[in-house]
């Protein structure tokens, strides 16, 4: 079977920091692999042209969390089941150390808190740094639901924390007002 | 205060340490990926299309099978105005009134009970902040232009997401030819790849498949300080020559702008933090509606958009507002609020429901309310019918797939709902791509699969950009209605984020 070059380099590059993403989304390694596999292997069956690393990896990030969205709706995905099959003699990469996942425990439990959607757009947005549409694109949600998700998101996080949790934006605002 | 970026950066790179493909584990991906891959393209040419990404700068093909030129520089002006084209005004002189907004002091998450503002001045300016007449004009937008200033990018660097569509520019015999089922649509290339150089552009299309550059929204952007812009709604208005359209910036930030089509003038009416401003004709003038972290609210604009119908403006406190049915539906976390296009008037306050909701307003009629919460609410709601009097009643049922990795959407159209499955894997044989759910029954919706297309919501319809194919939508009848054809390589640019923005 002919290799994916894309892939293969995805693979060797990125599969870590792809891997943490997928934490950050679902909450747990195990589904976080299951998360990335499955997202990995629903990119590539399409026989996208990836021109750089950084496009690939923004679709994958994508499909993590659209298919995790997806997976909470309807269960274990056929492809995730797929592969466990192909892979179920051999084992998994080490967990992180303890005292690495401590270090973020608290935001961690504070993503747990967060209705699935609401963590999905908070992840797309801040930390795969999707815009707007394409966070609604890949959820299959409003660009107004993004925004109220990703705002609420916050606001708990904020709760949660114990600190103001904020997005730094980068352009101004111009509001308007009677002159 | 800590910034969500850094640390969500510092959990991914902790929670991803130690993480590696085993070499049994690559061969499985790939494995995997280049089965299905074999199956898609077995399963028909038109995925293929879409699998080879054949993406590539070249004209459209019409329905009728001819190519159309590409853009020229020129802009055609309306009979009415000016004879020489293309002229190019000062920059603007006058800007409006500007000041920072404190994002992080704005109640984003305050849901108040529905509390109604008096339609008065301060229920304008609670809804819209609305700038009172033109206050910036940032010139004439040729789409010739910006055309221009992508021949010396290297595409090579952007991947798939360069270039542009190229049509020739609108004229005014155009402009009255426009009947209702035109449309227009944008064409949104990749802005993050080259944020110094946004480009994206607005199509008018006809029914027959000709395409026509409105204009070019990448100056626009540039005017208005607004990177990373989408243009989210427009109204056309062919017959003045005018385009009212709704412009969102990542800072939230909407630009509801006037654009003269004859002379390129562009007038930016309102701006303000918004989340789903929308534009629709009004008899002559304009309806503007919308929702803001302060609530809904609803405007309408006179013909020339340069003041405010003050008399039938309304503001809502929490909540948001949608268009369902012909009706704006304004929705509280405490319950509905019903208020009908031709009246801007609230009336008709439903029974509360439950505040977690998130549901889909489909339908809403004289008797109440056909919500569809299974899309938006994880899946846990069902769809229901709630009548005015608070009374639940069971609506129609939206088929389950267990075990197969979906997408689904649901649109409101005509008297229902329409369900979109769109797969990311091979689904069942006999899945229904389209299921239009009315009140008399459900009713599936042949036509080709929705994977790979691209889809919009306008003006409560259906509207689809098929990458493999054209342009089409599904009417409130339910079927199916090609505008148009690409030909073979080619799609509607290099966008990935196509829209259809308004019909007719």
């Amino acid at each position: 079977m002919r290799q994916d070059p894309m892939l293969e380099r995805l693979l060797d590059e990125r599969y870590s920091a792809l891997v943490g993403y997928a934490v950050v989304v679902t909450g747990s390694r195990p589904d976080a692999e299951d998360a990335v596999h499955d997202a990995l292997i629903s990119v590539f069956s399409r026989r996208r042209k990836f021109q750089s690393l950084q496009h690939a990896e923004g679709y994958v990030k994508r499909a993590i969390a659209s298919r995790f969205i997806d997976a909470k709706r309807r269960g274990a995905s056929r492809a995730a089941r797929e592969l466990r099959s192909y892979v179920r003699d051999n084992p998994r990469a080490a967990p992180a150390p303890d005292e690495q996942v401590s270090a973020d425990a608290a935001l961690g439990a504070a993503l747990k808190t967060l209705a699935p959607k609401v963590r999905a757009c908070v992840a797309l947005r801040y930390l795969a740094d999707q815009s707007i549409a394409e966070t609604a694109r890949a959820l299959g949600i409003s660009d107004g639901a993004v925004k109220r998700y990703t705002s609420d998101g916050l606001a708990a996080l904020s709760t949660q924390l114990g600190t103001d949790v904020t997005a730094a934006e980068t352009a101004d605002v111009i509001t308007g007002g009677t002159p | 205060m800590s910034d969500i970026r850094t640390m969500l950066r510092g959990m991914q790179s902790d929670a991803g340490r130690g993480a590696d493909a085993p070499a049994e584990l690559r061969a499985g991906i790939q494995r995997v990926a280049g089965r299905r891959r074999v199956t898609r393209e077995a399963a028909g040419g038109s995925l293929a299309v879409v699998a080879a990404g054949a993406l590539a700068w070249g004209g459209v093909k019409l329905a009728g099978g001819q190519d159309i030129e590409p853009a020229v520089p020129t802009f055609s002006p309306s009979p009415s105005a000016s004879a020489t084209p293309t002229p190019a005004p000062a920059p603007p002189s006058t800007p409006g009134p500007s000041a920072g907004i404190d994002v992080n002091a704005f109640p984003w998450n305050v849901y108040a009970p529905p509390e109604l503002v008096p339609a008065t001045q301060e229920a304008a300016d609670a809804g819209l902040d609305p700038i009172a007449g033109p206050t910036v004009s940032i010139g004439l937008l040729e789409p010739a232009n910006s055309l221009a200033s992508w021949e010396g990018v290297d595409c090579s660097s952007l991947g798939e997401d360069c270039g542009r569509t190229q049509a020739p520019p609108v004229s005014r015999e155009v402009l009255d030819r426009v009947t209702p089922a035109w449309t227009v649509v944008s064409d949104l290339v990749y802005l993050r790849s080259v944020p110094e150089r946004p480009a994206g552009a607005l199509y008018l299309a006809s029914p027959e498949g000709e395409l026509f550059t409105l204009f070019d929204t990448a100056a626009l952007q540039d005017k208005l300080q607004s990177p990373y812009g989408f243009v989210t709604d427009v109204a056309l208005d062919p017959e003045a020559g005018t385009l009212l359209m709704v412009q969102e910036s990542e800072t939230d930030a909407d630009s509801v702008v006037l654009v003269d089509l004859a002379t390129g003038n562009t007038t930016v009416v309102a701006q303000g933090l918004n989340w789903g401003t929308s534009v629709e004709r009004d008899g002559d003038g304009w309806l503007v509606w919308g929702t803001r972290g302060s609530g809904p609210f609803a405007a309408r604009l006179t013909p020339d958009a340069k003041s405010w119908d003050v008399s039938d403006v309304w503001a809502v406190r929490g909540g948001s507002v949608e268009r369902a049915g012909g009706h704006l539906v304004v929705r509280s976390g405490d319950g509905f609020l019903l208020s009908p296009q031709s009246d801007l008037t609230l009336a008709n306050l439903t029974a509360p429901t439950a505040q977690d909701e998130r549901c889909v307003v489909s339908r809403a009629t004289e008797d109440g309310l056909l919500t569809y919460c299974a899309v938006v609410d994880e899946g846990s709601g069902e769809p229901t019918f709630v009548t005015w009097d608070g009374s639940r009643l069971a609506a129609p049922q939206a088929p389950d797939l267990p075990d197969v990795p979906l997408q689904r959407w649901a649109f409101a159209l005509g008297d229902g709902y329409l369900e979109i499955t769109r797969a990311h894997a091979p689904v069942a044989a006999g899945t229904p791509d389209y299921e239009w759910h009315r009140p008399g029954g459900t009713q599936v919706i042949d036509g080709p699969a929705a994977s790979g297309a691209a889809m919009s919501a306008v003006d409560g319809e259906a509207v689809w950009i098929r990458h493999e194919s054209g342009l089409a939508v599904i009417d409130s009848t339910g079927q199916w209605r090609d505008l148009m054809g690409w030909s073979d390589g080619v799609t509607l640019g290099y966008a990935n984020l196509p829209q259809v923005l308004d019909i007719g």
